[in-house]
């Protein structure tokens, strides 16, 4: 687990977040759009569908969690995330994995309002 | 039985209530985020310990087994006695690294060698990787031409033929191509799609599962406090705190304020309000191991992280060519081009024949099945090849030697192939016996000096302990004379070798 991302925006933006693998490292994760009603959307996303261009408004909030795994040597996942006009982005961590440490996580989280 | 154990442990994993999770501590003078990623990063030690002893058994085993899995991918030095190893020679892994141009050759020799990656965009440009070569060797006059000139003028001639040879007259030009598709080669970037879906299909469970909700619970909580926060009659706030100014959430653009809930202070907000964020980032701390826990057992027990031999295995082709020019006081000018495949069994094309689109449970049957176990455990590899070598028309006249040397166009075919396995228990890696197979045969047209061959050979390495083995053969050749060095002959064309190899004394 690498730093968690999480930016609160006030108008509209863009969450951009995308993953490179090295080695032997997949990635799989989830995408969860909540609307200002509170309905949420989810979607499994593959390392085919990065980068992801994710809009923000007020009320909208996603949520990326990204899983790599291991598929028996070892690799790592960088996973790069940036809102634009976010002072704390763009914000990058490396999961690393090996037959050792099959998987790990991290989660991008951007806010909207 | 299928599908039991992720089920059973997202079963005891399920996610707590709020109310019944202990809440985290956070420190005075750190933000909630800050306390938040602390928490994520070093994990829930309540949670941490009980799934340890839940999981311990579990994953103690796959882990080992990976170990010991892991350690029998190779397929042994003897298995390319007839030839290297395209494994060996052009290894698509790492010629991301090998972009810079390599050396590597004879002593008076200079030339380069690069590695260039082909896309696969388009019919004739198939993903691979291409190696060129170009080699200037160091040119000297060919021994049967110096050995055509009267014995008294040799050395004179030497020097004086010597002298007029330059940097190019002794050039090759070499090209090798490795192809890495789906079907071919041991590349994963051909695979990263296929490879991709199938494990969102086995974390399925766990990007669509509780633990994923609990963590999306904390957001979904977090945008409602904010909200209450920016309200004109904001909720939650301290009554201390009701006007400070660092405990205000900004509400327009580049304002003044923290940017949310989570960048405030605990001591900004109401008791209950510290005591429900504290408890949701136990939540989410408990979710995110437990992710990560439940990804781990799914990653092991579906067989995902046997992925890398199933592409380890996958038939490998690889091609080279070279043409080397000589003048032709060093000799003649040669072609020689090669084709090698090789393959392991149970592998990526083998998931894929048993279904068409590779899903947890698809990887988890193949993996099951008899034949792949098998071929896995005993690491089985079978390779071919095809060699070509022709030599050009090679005529020298030097009058003043009275040397008219001169040779036909002369070629070789062969043809060779082997086959390699290991015995006994995979958990013992490559420290178990195993049999190595292999056989050529060289055709050989227009070279007075050399005759047609086949050699066959077979041996048993038997592991005596984990740093000796004995390694027993036999050997067939059609003709004596190509038999080389064995320890006994049985009439002609059959030879018996052994040999016990130790580790060298320090």
């Amino acid at each position: 687990m690498c730093n968690p991302f999480w930016s609160n925006i006030l108008g509209a933006s863009i969450l951009r977040v995308d993953v490179t693998v090295t080695g032997g490292a997949t990635v799989a994760g989830s995408v969860v759009t909540t609307k200002p009603d509170g309905t949420a959307e989810r979607r499994t996303v593959t390392i085919t569908d990065f980068p992801l261009a994710l809009p923000i408004e007020n009320g909208i909030a996603q949520r990326v969690s990204v899983h790599a795994a291991s598929d028996g040597d070892p690799g790592t996942a960088t996973v790069m995330a940036d809102v634009k006009g976010d002072i704390r982005g763009p914000d990058i961590c490396t999961l690393e994995v090996d037959e050792n440490h099959l998987a790990a996580i991290t989660t991008v989280t951007a806010i909207g309002g | 039985m299928r599908r039991t154990l992720p089920a059973v442990l997202l079963f005891v994993l399920l996610g707590r209530g709020l109310q019944a999770q202990e809440p985290v501590t956070c420190k005075p003078d750190e933000t909630f985020g800050q306390c938040r990623e602390r928490w994520l990063q070093t994990g829930s030690g309540l949670v941490r310990a009980e799934l340890a002893r839940r999981n311990d058994r579990v994953l103690a085993a796959g882990t080992q087994e990976t170990a010991h899995r892991l350690n029998a991918k190779h397929s042994g030095p003897d298995l390319s006695a007839g030839g290297p190893s395209a494994i060996r020679d052009f290894l698509p892994r790492i010629s991301a690294a090998l972009l810079t141009p390599t050396t590597g050759l004879g002593a008076g020799d200079f030339g380069v060698r690069l590695n260039v990656p082909m896309s696969g965009t388009g019919r004739y440009n198939p993903r691979s990787t291409l190696q060129l070569g170009l080699v200037m060797h160091k040119p000297e006059i060919a021994t049967p031409v110096l050995g055509a000139v009267p014995a008294g003028r040799r050395s004179a001639a030497k020097d004086e033929l010597a002298s007029h040879l330059g940097a190019f007259d002794d050039v090759s030009v070499t090209g090798a191509l490795n192809l890495e598709t789906r079907h071919f080669g041991r590349s994963l970037r051909p695979l990263q799609d296929e490879v991709g879906k199938l494990l969102a299909s086995i974390l399925a469970p766990v990007l669509n599962g509780p633990q994923d909700s609990d963590m999306q619970g904390f957001t979904d909580f977090v945008r409602q406090i904010d909200r209450a926060l920016k309200a004109p009659e904001p909720s939650g706030l301290a009554p201390d705190h009701l006007h400070d100014s660092h405990c205000v959430l900004r509400t327009v653009q580049g304002g003044p304020g923290a940017e949310g809930v989570l960048d405030l202070p605990p001591a900004c907000l109401t008791p209950a309000v510290q005591l429900r964020i504290r408890r949701w980032i136990a939540v989410e701390t408990g979710a995110t191991q437990r992710s990560i826990e439940l990804d781990v057992a799914l990653v092991g027990t579906s067989g995902f992280n046997r992925i890398a031999q199933l592409v380890n295995n996958q038939p490998q082709l690889n091609v080279t060519g070279e043409y080397r020019g000589r003048r032709a006081v060093s000799g003649a000018s040669e072609w020689t081009g090669r084709a090698r495949w090789e393959m392991g069994f149970g592998n990526m094309n083998g998931l894929r024949k048993r279904c068409a689109i590779p899903d947890a449970a698809c990887l988890e049957n193949y993996l099951k099945s008899p034949r792949t176990r098998w071929a896995l455990d005993h690491a089985a590899r079978m390779w071919g090849q095809v060699d070509l070598h022709r030599r050009n028309r090679w005529r020298v006249d030097l009058p003043r030697d009275s040397v008219h040397f001169s040779q036909r166009v002369g070629a070789t075919y062969a043809l060779s192939g082997g086959y390699g396995q290991y015995f006994g228990n995979a958990k013992d890696g490559d420290s178990r016996d195993r049999i190595d197979l292999d056989a050529r045969y060289d055709a050989v047209r227009n070279d007075p000096l050399r005759q047609d061959r086949l050699v066959a050979s077979a041996s048993y390495t038997r592991r005596l302990s984990d740093e000796s083995s004995a390694v027993f053969g036999f050997r067939y050749a059609n003709r004596p004379e190509f038999l080389g060095d064995v320890d006994h002959r049985f009439g002609g064309n059959v030879g018996f070798t052994y040999k016990i190899s130790q580790p060298a004394k320090r």
